[in-house]
């Protein structure tokens, strides 16, 4: 589908119990760039993000089936590591989830778990995240306070410091500015847009001008279909499709 | 508006409010009474001696209560010391590893059933399983029927609050690669600290002023001792003692005894709730 | 096409609809009298000509507020979008047409009454065919005809051609004789006018072509 895939999605379905969330679904990820999803509550957006980190697997009666690549080595695979798929894959949540530490530990916290570094090296790392992450300067002199003492805007910037630090090939963002104010908005999609020179970037909104403004490439799910896949330039000014159309322009019905 | 409807909840208002203050005040009363004549009785004991010797024999005039607040204090901490990490795995294991397991919901059954235990009855459990297997009393017996006592209180303390934590902070730590251990412990645990001490003290305060199970354990002494394996003296056992005596001493040093029981029993009561008023660490 | 969900923003999509259409006709009415007043030298009607384009101009300051706050209040994607802009772009077309309609009816007041009907002849032509297109723009705007506008956008040609064999025929009305040399210039005016007008109304067809398809209109 695309020319340089980093993930590829094939015939994936995915079960809550009985309840077929996602049917059939294929498409592919593309490296280095932005793909949106957009949909209405409940299309399956969230859950197939979740998907891509097996985030599903730590509650009981969620399944998936079908075939999920990532650079060509299935996720879906029982045997895979998780914790080292979470460690390629990581994910920032809709809510800014500081953890109770201070905000250097915040981001040891992921590095420590698979890399050996002594004091300077850790050092180091912590700056280079804080700084992709837009945050450095803001907190450069108050690592040793706790995380949770920054504002809504700078916790978000740091859950996204501690997913980059630990240098994952595939960022997942899910609603990452649906809890913040406008200008933290902004700062997170500027953000989010220098780190695609990265890292491949796939991310759940339901701010349709986001979702525009941000992405190379969207998908618009409904009621757990693929219903369009595609630039997101033509997506937003002329769909293939009326359901599209009708999605975007608050037709829906 | 219909004014005889608004008169009528106006006056049903007043009435609920009445009686509720009324039932406020009733306790507050039977509270500070009690306060009232435990200073009133003991704070006159409180005197260098009091703190300084060691309880006096029968009809001997003066002496204190030292080895017994140092037969307590040695015991109270050993079974804390005992309870606490026992407490808190448990609380761990029933939080993040027991949510749709049957052990886990018989675990909080048991738990549950303990804490409402008499405690005379853990007190005649470690003597029949222990004190008469080695035929004497000992600190160490009375450390273990607290130690029963103190760690249901820290299980179900540390079960729910680290069950309130949201699932999210758990996922985020997931999301990073690590291990369920890894997040049990480092995260969440630290995430829900406050809550867990706030238990841990709970607990100590529930035991400082046990006294059933420590007549049946630790029993008593009249001697300063530092040695668990013999019967040591302790609050509790002592303010029995001397209470319903016939020497006034004694009777002067069980007061001042009970005053410093409820003294410390408040204050780690107090403790607990301002670092629970704290910015909870969520 | 389904219904917004936000009733309001649907009302206001048809509102601008209506607004464009109901301009178009008050353009048409102009040009249609523009064209009266200069095949009978109706002098009289100038001044009420005049008055009718400031009310087209009045109109579209109007107009242009309407879409700005549209544009701002719904953020409007796809579609909704190319409606607003092509709005604003329509009544812009249609304004210059007035002006040019306006233009042409003063052009006639230093005329002589009995000009030749002859040299006004081609003229009427040429009015005719411009105010038939202007007719078949509108009627592409209110179907949102692919068609039809392509057919105005063909046809801007023959507007073209008309006007040339208006302006050669002034010419040489113009050379028998040089003392006809200021009213034959405001005859060359109103032929130029009108082709200026054809091709406003060229511009009108595409952006409606634009609207339909998100491309603009090549052969």
């Amino acid at each position: 589908m695309t020319s340089n895939p980093a993930i590829e999605i094939r015939n994936l379905n995915f079960y809550y119990d009985t309840f077929h969330a996602i049917k059939d679904v294929n498409l592919d990820i593309e490296e280095k760039k932005i793909t949106a999803f957009i949909g209405p509550s409940g299309c399956g957006k969230s859950t197939l993000l979740r998907i891509l980190n097996r985030m599903y697997d730590l509650y009981p009666k969620q399944r998936a089936e079908g075939s999920v690549q990532l650079y060509k080595e299935e996720i879906l695979d029982k045997q895979r590591d998780l914790n080292l798929l979470r460690a390629k894959v990581g994910m920032i949540f809709q809510k800014p989830t500081p953890f109770p530490m201070t905000v250097y530990d915040n981001i040891a916290f992921g590095v420590r778990l698979y890399e050996n570094m002594n004091k300077s090296e850790m050092d180091q790392r912590v700056e280079w995240a804080l700084k992709k992450a837009a945050l450095w300067e803001e907190v450069k002199n108050i690592l040793n306070r706790s995380g949770l003492s920054l504002s809504g805007g700078q916790q978000q910037r740091l859950c996204i410091a501690r997913g980059i630090a630990v240098k994952p090939s595939v960022l997942l963002f899910d609603e990452p500015t649906s809890a913040l104010d406008p200008i933290s908005t902004g700062k997170i999609e500027d953000l989010i847009e220098e780190l695609k020179k990265d890292y491949t970037v796939a991310i759940v909104t339901h701010n349709m001008q986001q979702a525009a403004r941000l992405s190379d490439f969207t998908a618009f799910m409904y009621l757990g279909e693929l219903i369009e896949f595609g630039d997101t330039k033509k997506i937003f000014s002329k769909p293939q499709k009326q359901q599209t159309e009708d999605y975007i322009t608050g037709r829906f019905g | 508006m219909d004014l005889a409807i608004y008169q009528k909840r106006k006056r049903k208002n007043w009435l609920g409010l009445s009686f509720s203050l009324m039932a406020v005040l009733i306790g507050l009363f039977a509270l500070f009474w009690i306060l009232y004549v435990l200073f009133a009785k003991g704070f006159s004991a409180f005197d260098l001696n009091f703190f300084t010797k060691n309880t006096p024999g029968a009809g001997t005039p003066g002496g204190g209560l030292l080895n017994a607040i140092v037969g307590s204090t040695l015991i109270v901490f050993t079974s804390t010391f005992i309870s606490t990490p026992i407490g808190i795995f448990a609380g761990i294991y029933l939080s993040e590893y027991g949510n749709e397991n049957k052990i886990a919901n018989a675990t909080r059954f048991v738990v549950d059933i303990m804490l409402s235990a008499p405690s005379i009855v853990v007190g005649l459990f470690i003597y029949a399983i222990y004190v008469n297997q080695v035929k004497h009393f000992s600190g160490f017996a009375g450390t273990m029927a607290l130690a029963l006592i103190a760690i249901p209180v820290v299980v179900k303390t540390t079960d729910n609050i680290l069950r309130l934590i949201p699932n999210s902070l758990r996922e985020a730590a997931y999301a990073l690669g690590a291990p369920k251990w890894k997040v049990s412990t480092t995260v969440i645990l630290k995430a829900g600290r406050s809550g867990v001490i706030t238990g841990i003290l709970l607990s100590i305060a529930r035991v400082s002023g046990e006294t059933a199970p420590l007549i049946f354990t630790a029993l008593n002494s009249q001697f300063f001792s530092l040695d668990m394996n013999n019967p040591i003296s302790n609050l509790p056992v002592v303010i029995y003692q001397f209470a319903m005596s016939a020497y006034d001493n004694w009777i002067q040093l069980a007061w001042g005894g009970a005053l410093l029981i409820t003294l410390i029993v408040l204050t780690l009561n107090v403790l607990s709730r301002t670092l629970l008023g704290e910015k909870y660490d969520l | 096409m389904t219904e917004h969900i936000v009733k309001s923003y649907q009302e206001e999509l048809q509102f601008l609809n209506d607004s464009v259409i109901q301009m178009g006709s008050l353009t048409e009415s102009l040009l249609a009298d523009s064209m009266n007043a200069i095949t009978i030298l109706d002098k009289e009607a100038v001044s009420r000509i005049v008055q009718s384009d400031k009310k087209i101009n009045e109109y579209r300051t109007k107009l242009d507020t309407q879409i700005m706050t549209f544009l701002v209040k719904r953020a409007p994607m796809a579609i909704d979008l190319r409606i607003g802009i092509t709005a604003l772009r329509i009544s812009q077309d249609l304004e210059r047409i007035g002006d040019l309609a306006k233009g042409n009816a003063k052009k006639i007041l230093p005329l002589p009454q009995d000009l030749s009907q002859e040299l006004l002849k081609s003229l009427k032509r040429l009015g005719s065919y411009v105010e038939s297109q202007l007719n078949k723009s509108l009627d592409a705007y209110i179907k949102k005809s692919k068609e039809l506008s392509i057919e105005v956008i063909e046809l801007d040609k023959n507007v073209n051609e008309l006007a040339y064999l208006s302006i050669k025929e002034i010419l040489s009305f113009l050379s028998k004789d040089t003392k006809n040399l200021e009213f034959a210039t405001n005859l060359l005016f109103v032929a130029k006018n009108l082709e200026r007008a054809g091709d406003h109304i060229r511009k009108i067809a595409e952006n409606i072509y634009f609207l339909i398809e998100s491309d603009y209109y090549k052969k």
